[in-house]
């Protein structure tokens, strides 16, 4: 788990979201298009275990993930005991198009999950169990 | 020739070790992606790694899980698989979007006669205790060059020995299927099946009460595993452009490790041989609404 990731106020993106860059702008620059959307800071995911994957996240993981776009990122959210099943992953947004995850027979009690970024921006990946655990991951995918 | 015996359920009733899994995915139907579907399908098995044996046959397999495939696929063929039937209703050459063929099309084939049509020890090497992804690929090529084999009609199963454990078996998956491309540059659909018995009860071990059917508890993954494998790749040979969900789920994701009520994993008789197996997808089940069975005779005639 990166803490530090973890610990990134998005408060602080949305206001350099708003301050532009730092760097100066030439002073006849013409007008720039709208504001680029800055997209939050992010780590690289964990290794893949299937084939055509950018990485992997399970339970253990939060904070921020990168997943290039037009790459596929996999979840797998194993139940801490018998019955205590994650439910099915949601993802918010409409940047995260749901992939095959019938490729593969999950073991018994785990909950399987594939996504692909499908255009820039953010988006939050989430489940929660019976027992009222629950599970969060933000996918920022980027070109 | 006596008529085989119909597929008939054995075991309904399940073990207690197991909460009773969520009921079938609710992202409803399969949906035809416009690629193939399996019109004539022929297994083959390469057993990897000279862990399995130092000639060519197979010494070390200490569940036996060599000769459990084998009897599986060995019956799963003709009136006497109403199990794999199921997976008939789904086809290629239809508009993309369809969710039911009704006779459209050319539908996944069920064969007349035992669908495996060859196994191989490969014991030229040992095969890698950790093997990746790419190696697993690799080896399926070979062994389809070994047989002379390609195309979406065929598939090759590439069994791991016991004791070999690629990066997340037991953990993430219990085996999973792929299509690579053949030395002769056809599509090649191939499968990764690890060991499962190494997997307990994660992969299906005691997963369905046995009764007097003669099954043996313990290997219960195996065709459990098995068939939902071997199902999904009939319906989606080279993934995901076969029949797969809104969700990405293939025939057997959608059902896999029920226990209880409609499409609870059971024990059924393939040719008068009884084996565990988990429950498929039917679209056309409950009047189009779909469901998990584990017969089916036709579409009014399923369970």
């Amino acid at each position: 788990m990166n803490r530090a990731l973890r610990l990134l106020p998005l408060a602080a993106v949305a206001l350099l979201t708003a301050c532009g860059s730092s760097a100066p702008t030439p002073a006849a620059a013409p007008a720039p298009d709208p504001s680029p959307t800055v997209l939050p800071a992010c780590a690289k995911l964990p290794e893949p275990v299937l084939p055509h994957s950018a990485g992997e996240l399970t339970q253990q993981q939060s904070g921020a993930y990168c997943l290039p776009r037009g790459q596929r990122v996999d979840i797998f959210l194993t139940a801490a005991q018998s019955g205590d099943t994650w439910q099915p992953v949601q993802a918010t947004g409409a940047i995260l198009a749901p992939a095959n995850t019938g490729v593969m027979t999950a073991p018994l009690g785990v909950t399987p999950a594939m996504f692909v970024g499908t255009t820039d921006g953010t988006s939050v990946l989430s489940s929660a169990a019976p027992s009222g655990k629950t599970w969060k991951v933000t996918i920022v995918v980027k070109g | 020739m006596a008529a085989p015996a119909g597929a008939s359920e054995l075991a309904p009733h399940h073990m207690n070790a197991h909460k009773a899994a969520a009921a079938a995915s609710t992202a409803g139907n399969l949906v035809y992606g416009g690629g193939n579907v399996v019109t004539s399908p022929t297994v083959y098995y390469v057993y990897w790694g000279n862990q399995w044996g130092t000639g060519s046959t197979v010494t070390n397999d200490p569940s036996g899980e060599v000769a459990l495939q084998q009897s599986f696929f060995s019956h799963a063929y003709g009136s006497g698989d109403s199990f794999f039937t199921s997976q008939t209703q789904y086809c290629q050459g239809v508009a993309t979007g369809t969710t039911q063929c009704n006779g459209a099309g050319t539908p996944v084939g069920h064969p007349a006669s035992s669908p495996l049509g060859g196994t191989w020890l490969d014991s030229s090497a040992k095969a890698p205790s950790r093997p990746t992804d790419a190696q697993i690929a690799a080896e399926a090529v070979k062994a389809a060059s070994h047989f002379g084999i390609s195309g979406d009609n065929v598939q090759v199963i590439v069994d791991l020995p016991h004791g070999v454990v690629p990066s997340g078996f037991k953990t993430q998956y219990c085996a999973w299927h792929d299509h690579t491309t053949a030395s002769n540059g056809a599509d090649l659909p191939y499968t990764n099946m690890p060991y499962i018995t190494d997997a307990g009860s994660g992969c299906g071990a005691n997963f369905v009460a046995t009764g007097s059917s003669g099954v043996n508890g313990t290997d219960e993954g195996i065709t459990i595993v098995g068939g939902h494998e071997y199902a999904e790749t009939l319906t989606d040979p080279a993934p995901s452009s076969g029949w797969v969900d809104s969700t990405g789920a293939e025939t057997g994701d959608k059902c896999a490790w029920v226990s209880s009520g409609q499409g609870a994993s059971s024990i059924i008789s393939l040719n008068g041989a009884n084996f565990a197996v988990q429950s498929l997808w039917s679209n056309n089940f409950n009047n189009g609404a779909g469901g998990c069975v584990v017969s089916y005779t036709s579409a009014s005639n399923q369970h």
